[in-house]
């Protein structure tokens, strides 16, 4: 599923919400990174933008609307790039999108710089001449540069460079309004080429680096205005956050902020969002006649939505903080914490944000992992992202080391934390594989520009979270919430008469009721709704399949009923419990009540013999800690990767690794007589 | 692999070393590059060119250099492949 628009040949269409105007001129906005490029972007265009893929890449851009005077400029904002020439995705990109080859030429080019970094940064504006595309110069963080004691000649600048150069402080919005304005004028300009009297020609010195070092010496002034500027905080934080133990504590620290913010701050609006949809279901079903069309309302439409809209705290909150922390300037010092470790298994030190949030879930930990510059390490962390025991699978493991370790809290536990170190042990040894197979090739070594240390953008970090969200709902939201409706249909379908045993339970309830005893006239009614609820599963699509697919799954110990249970959690992990709370009859899937508990471990077979013995249950827990069982997560690891191949060989090698780690769990235990 | 040596030669009786040698505090010119060319590119596109003046902020694992304003991080396989000459 792309995101671009159909035509997708072209750059993406305008942003919902607004009239497209064909002639909008297109104006690019382009810089090194850590410029204040997208915040710049987000002073021009607001809320007004979305987020697309570049055609034929997984390099995405945001395009959005700016109304400057009477006008609406069209802006799009470009991936950051060090140079056009270099090979990097990046660099091609914005090659392409400046040449037209990606859809319309740009009009423009805005080319943001960091005033406190002058020099690196003016090698784009010379490369962006050769190309002959109008520029203006955004002369961005002055605020930052004027306080090292760097001073600007703007006219003289402007000169020397031929394009009007505008001081900008894009966090403040300093300068945006004027910037607006040189964008109209060069624009009325038109094709007429600006005096180029005094503009010193990069053609005529030996290296771009001589010229730029000529340039800043003409048009910067102050103590500082060229060599190496020392900084002594900059220097000591360095130290501290790169020390192979205090870097090490202190980005435990972080992230331990981080994990323990997104589990318990986003599992407010979680809850509120799932009580939300729970009581428009009831709502919704209370006005609807029973049968096929409120099912498919309750069941499939508003179950549907409520499985795609739960994700979005985790998805903005995490962007939120991500934002922030990348911000700061953090985040480049932490990579480099971590490659010390990852590199060993041939991951890239910023693998580490995409697999630590995978803990929380990996939807939002897999679209994170556009910050990892390589793709071949790129593809490597969204293939194992999902082997990190996320919270979906929390109540899955509560519920089977319960019944593992009934007797021993203590032993329970420690199997708890067993599964998070087996799923974070098999992510690093499937990497380390997947660089020596089909991703063959160390990880890329860590080259990486420090950036400076600052305050973050907490206008910059809201919109980020917003745009995330939005950019989710529109792609992921809508396959996931096509499968679960999918997924409804299969449970749901074929509808069967209640059983014999059912009908004479509410029987005796409607003549209890009438006898003056409604307790007990509900409590009956209670046991022939939970008869109906498990004859319809076993009577479903997918019970059958899970009586056909039953002796699969029966080297790994499971009869129909847990097959049933694993390929409905297929949809979503947390499923599991409550289907086999259901199957099972145990009047409820609170798994923390232990009158639950004990009627689901006594709960029996067909045949007879126990359900949850202790290797099944083993192997049930080995299952769940590997197996690929999100849709949702194939169908972002589908928009990340660009293909739907890489989605197909997740699936594949998890589902493989799962049932061959429970396999030998199960037989393994059996045979050592721990039944 | 791509080794690119600088035009100029090193000082009389300062032999090039590897960064790796270096301890913080020292400023050196970059002679010669033993990268990949997409490594060597970007090392370039941030200011590590050829002879270019830098200054060891910090030495050891990650190497921290700073090029005029801008600060890189180097991995010690990286910063073992470039060789470079002490200055004064």
């Amino acid at each position: 599923m792309s995101l671009a628009s159909p035509s997708s040949d072209r750059m993406p269409a305008s942003p919902p919400g607004v009239p497209p105007a064909p002639e909008s001129p297109r104006v690019a906005l382009l810089g090194n990174p850590n410029t204040g490029k997208t915040t710049l972007f987000n002073r021009l265009c607001g809320v007004m933008s979305k987020t697309a893929n570049f055609p034929g890449t997984t390099t995405r851009s945001r395009i959005g609307r700016c109304v400057a005077g009477e006008r609406t400029l069209e802006v799009v904002d470009l991936p950051g790039a060090y140079r056009l020439s270099l090979g990097l995705p990046e660099s091609k990109v914005c090659r392409a999108a400046l040449l037209g080859e990606a859809g319309r030429r740009p009009d423009l080019a805005v080319v943001v710089l960091d005033a406190t970094n002058l020099a690196r940064n003016l090698i784009l504006l010379a490369e962006l001449a050769e190309l002959g595309v109008p520029a203006i110069a955004a002369l961005n963080m002055v605020d930052l540069a004027q306080q090292r004691g760097l001073t600007f000649d703007r006219a003289r600048l402007s000169e020397l460079l031929g394009c009007p150069v505008v001081p900008v402080v894009a966090r403040r919005g300093d300068g945006v309004p004027e910037l607006r304005e040189a964008i109209l004028e060069m624009l009325d300009r038109g094709s007429a080429p600006a005096p180029d009297q005094g503009r010193l020609d990069p053609q005529s010195f030996p290296s771009l680096e001589d010229w730029t070092e000529h340039v800043v010496a003409q048009g910067v002034g102050g103590r500082r205005a060229v060599g190496a500027a020392l900084d002594t905080v900059t220097e000591r934080l360095d130290q501290a956050f790169t020390h192979p133990l205090l870097g090490t504590l202190v980005f435990l620290g972080v992230m331990a902020g981080l994990f323990w913010t997104l589990f318990v701050l986003a599992s407010v609006p979680m809850d509120l969002i799932e009580a939300t949809f729970r009581h428009l279901g009831d709502w919704t079903a209370a006005r609807i006649p029973p049968g096929a069309v409120r099912d498919l309302l309750v069941q499939g439409v508003i179950g549907g939505i409520a499985g795609s809209v739960v994700f979005l705290p985790q998805i903005c909150l995490l962007f939120f903080l991500l934002s922030l922390l990348e911000d700061t300037g953090y985040l480049a010092r932490a990579a480099f914490v971590m490659d010390r470790l990852l590199c060993r298994f041939g991951l890239p030190g910023h693998a580490f944000v995409p697999l630590l949030s995978s803990h929380a879930c990996a939807v939002p930990g897999i679209l994170s992992t556009p910050l990892i510059p390589d793709r071949q390490d790129r593809l490597t962390t969204i293939l194992v992202a999902p082997l990190m025991s996320c919270s979906a699978r929390v109540p899955v493991y509560v519920f089977l080391t319960s019944l593992l370790f009934a007797d021993s809290p203590l032993l329970a536990g420690l199997a708890f934390s067993g599964c998070y170190l087996l799923g974070a042990t098999a992510a690093l040894v499937t990497a380390a594989i997947t660089r020596r197979t089909i991703l063959r090739g160390p990880s890329r070594p860590m080259v990486l520009e420090l950036p400076s240390y600052k305050a973050p953008s907490l206008r910059n970090a809201l919109l980020i979270a917003f745009h995330q969200g939005v950019s989710f709902l529109r792609t992921a939201g809508t396959v996931i919430m096509a499968i679960c409706l999918v997924m409804w249909w299969l449970s749901a379908y074929p509808r069967t008469e209640p059983p014999a045993a059912a009908v004479a339970l509410q029987r005796q309830a409607v003549a209890l009721e009438g006898l003056g005893q409604p307790e007990r006239a509900a409590e009956l009614s209670r046991q022939a709704d939970l008869l109906t609820s498990r004859h319809a599963q076993a009577q479903s699509f997918a019970g059958r399949l899970g009586r056909t697919i039953e002796p699969v799954f029966a080297p790994l110990g499971y009869d129909w009923q847990l097959t049933v249970g694993v390929l409905t959690s297929f949809l979503a992990r947390e499923v599991f419990v409550s289907t086999m709370a259901v199957l099972l009859q145990a009047g409820s899937d609170d798994v923390e009540s232990a009158g639950v508990l004990s009627r689901i471990r006594t709960a029996r077979r067909d045949d007879g013999r126990p359900i949850f013995t202790r290797a099944t249950s083993a192997s049930l827990l080995v299952f769940f800690v590997l197996a690929m069982q999100c849709l949702s997560t194939l169908v972002v690891t589908r928009r990340e990767s660009g293909s739907w191949r890489w989605a197909a060989l997740q699936l594949g090698y998890m589902t493989t690794l799962a049932y061959l780690l429970a396999f030998a769990t199960f037989q393994g235990l059996q045979k050592l007589g721990i039944a | 692999m791509k080794t690119v040596s600088s035009p100029s030669r090193p000082s009389p009786g300062l032999a090039p070393i590897h960064l790796t040698e270096l301890t913080a505090g020292v400023e050196a010119r970059l002679h010669a590059v033993q990268l990949g060319d997409e490594d060597f590119a970007l090392l370039e596109a941030l200011g590590m060119t050829r002879s270019c003046r830098f200054r060891v902020c910090k030495a050891g694992d990650p190497w921290i250099v700073q090029v005029r304003e801008t600060r890189i991080g180097l991995a010690d396989s990286v910063a073992r492949r470039l060789l470079v000459v002490p200055q004064a």
